[in-house]
């Protein structure tokens, strides 16, 4: 009895530790492969498909209108913006290009608060810098649309005055490629 | 036997007067539509379709109320109360309340009787005759002076080839006390699509547009709309639009010496159109973001101007749309850029030169790393 129980218990042992195997990243040929970053997903070359002003303001206080299309305005159709990475998938610069108004920085460098979703499904943040070493921050932008199966994704650019946002402006980007 | 004669007399004019056949008019009206009781008015009939009163047939007015004002029918009494023949199956008569009636306007304003009451017949009354007739007695005038109104105006029904007596209280507006001289109206039919200018400079022009005053700072105008603004009997009225003009009273050198504000009277039977409004989109904004401006509902044919200034720099041009709305949209960033601004000053007027907003933007400082 007491060696069918030492049995049971080693069986149980071998099943759990096969089934955490199965959790690392192993290919079928045994090679170990990162898990996918947000980088990954972010960068690259975007263009704009939409983009939306709200009034923050007149949201809080449920006045009409609170959002307006911005999209055949001021050229923003041809907004486009390249996030870069280099070749370990770094964040190095980016580039706006087209001639839509310059709600933010043209050109800087950036990176990104995490580098995985939060659990909580609390918007990533992509922060821009002046500077390559990333020390001046120039902007923030929400990601409140993380790339999925479709290559879409929806920044969200938002303007404060102490602590209270009172507009913002949402893109909506398709990969440009 | 004094009694039984006295009966067959009743009887035979009882008689007579159920012969003498009833004639109702069709319409009745006054010219002006609001009056003092000493200012002269006519009393207007249309007896279109009274078969038994021939056309241009005498007809003579038996009025009671406030009191008869010939108790002897002597010739000269009768003649005061005979109505002139205009054509057309209309008559009229013309007189002024005090003088017709001998009373003060005081007195007729005492009669505790609502209304005028009176009745239109032949000389003999047996030929023909209508029933108890009436116009009110109302002292519209005395009540629009109490009742807090700027503007008024009667009949409600009016038309476009009707009268219509406009009151305007000057007692009201900002700079129209006193008064320097005489008013005038600057106005037009459909927001001003058919217009009618205080062109100071011509006399004729300064008489047909002046204002009456009524005394106590009232002012009234009537006016028949189709012959006043010069349109034909097919134009579609649907409002009256104006403005109140002070004239400078200087006929060596006229001008205007100020104006009331925008007024608006609209049509019967016309719906009453949403009131314009103008918003900035977003309520709050930056030097760096986009301003939209946007006004709704705006008059027939009414172009917007803007111009916005922002430090030493002044941005101007047009709103772009249609009645239902009209917008600009402003990206501040770019017009701005390297100015030191904390606030723009906003300034929209329309074709007419007429205000519709001027105030100041006060820029929001950004609190967070946003350009």
């Amino acid at each position: 009895m007491k060696k069918s129980k030492y049995l049971l218990g080693c069986t149980f042992f071998l099943l759990l530790a096969f089934h955490f195997a199965g959790c690392e990243p192993v290919t079928d040929d045994g090679t170990y492969v990162d898990p996918i970053t947000l980088y990954e997903k972010v960068n690259g070359s975007w263009k704009l498909s939409d983009i939306t002003q709200i009034d923050e303001t007149a949201k809080t206080m449920g006045i009409s209108p609170s959002e307006l299309k911005l999209t055949e305005q001021f050229d923003f159709t041809s907004f486009a913006i390249a996030l870069n990475v280099d070749a370990a998938q770094t964040p190095t610069s980016y580039l706006v290009s087209g001639a839509a108004p310059e709600l933010f920085p043209n050109q800087g460098f950036w990176d990104l608060n995490t580098s995985f979703p939060y659990a909580n499904a609390k918007a990533p943040t992509i922060n821009l810098y002046s500077d390559q070493a990333k020390t001046t921050l120039i902007g923030q932008l929400s990601i409140t649309s993380i790339p999925g199966a479709k290559p879409e994704m929806e920044l969200k650019l938002s303007r404060s005055s102490d602590g209270v946002p009172f507009v913002s402006y949402v893109y909506k980007l398709i990969t440009a490629n | 036997m004094k009694k039984l004669i006295y009966f067959i007399g009743f009887l035979l004019y009882a008689q007579t007067a159920l012969m003498a056949q009833e004639i109702i008019p069709e319409k009745q009206w006054t010219v002006p539509a609001v009056y003092a009781f000493d200012e002269e008015v006519t009393w207007y009939f249309d007896f279109a379709s009274a078969s038994a009163l021939p056309d241009g047939g005498d007809l003579y007015m038996w009025i009671w109320v406030p009191k008869n004002p010939i108790p002897d029918a002597t010739p000269e009494n009768l003649a005061k109360t005979k109505l002139h023949y205009d054509g057309d199956r209309i008559w009229s008569i013309t007189f002024t309340p005090t003088t017709f009636f001998g009373m003060t306007v005081d007195e007729i304003k005492a009669n505790t009787e609502s209304s005028f009451y009176f009745l239109l017949r032949s000389l003999d009354f047996d030929t023909y005759h209508s029933g108890t007739l009436s116009f009110y007695k109302t002292d519209f005038i005395g009540e629009f002076a109490n009742s807090g109104k700027v503007i008024d105006f009667a009949p409600t029904d009016f038309r476009l080839n009707s009268t219509i007596s406009i009151l305007f209280n000057s007692n009201l507006v900002d700079g129209f006390n006193p008064v320097p001289s005489t008013l005038h109206m600057h106005g037009g039919l459909n927001d001003w699509d058919a217009a009618q200018s205080f062109d100071a400079w011509l006399p004729e022009i300064r008489e047909k547009t002046q204002f009456k005053n009524m005394g106590n700072g009232i002012y009234k105008k009537d006016l028949i709309p189709q012959t006043y603004f010069g349109v034909t009997e097919e134009y579609v009225m649907e409002n009256i639009a104006f403005v109140i003009a002070k004239y400078n009273g200087n006929d060596a050198s006229p001008d205007w010496a100020g104006a009331s504000p925008d007024f608006k009277i609209i049509a019967p039977g016309v719906p009453i159109p949403p009131p314009a409004n103008l918003y900035f989109f977003p309520i709050k904004v930056s030097i760096n973001d986009i301003l939209t401006i946007t006004r709704e509902n705006n008059d027939r044919g009414q172009r917007l101007f803007y111009t916005i200034t922002g430090g030493s720099k002044t941005l101007s041009g047009d709103l772009e749309g249609a009645m239902t709305s009209q917008r600009v949209m402003i990206n501040l960033a770019k017009e701005f850029k390297g100015i030191n601004v904390s606030k723009l000053t906003v300034l929209i007027k329309d074709q007419n030169n007429k205000s519709i907003y001027d105030g100041d933007i006060t820029l929001m400082k950004v609190d967070n790393p946003t350009k």
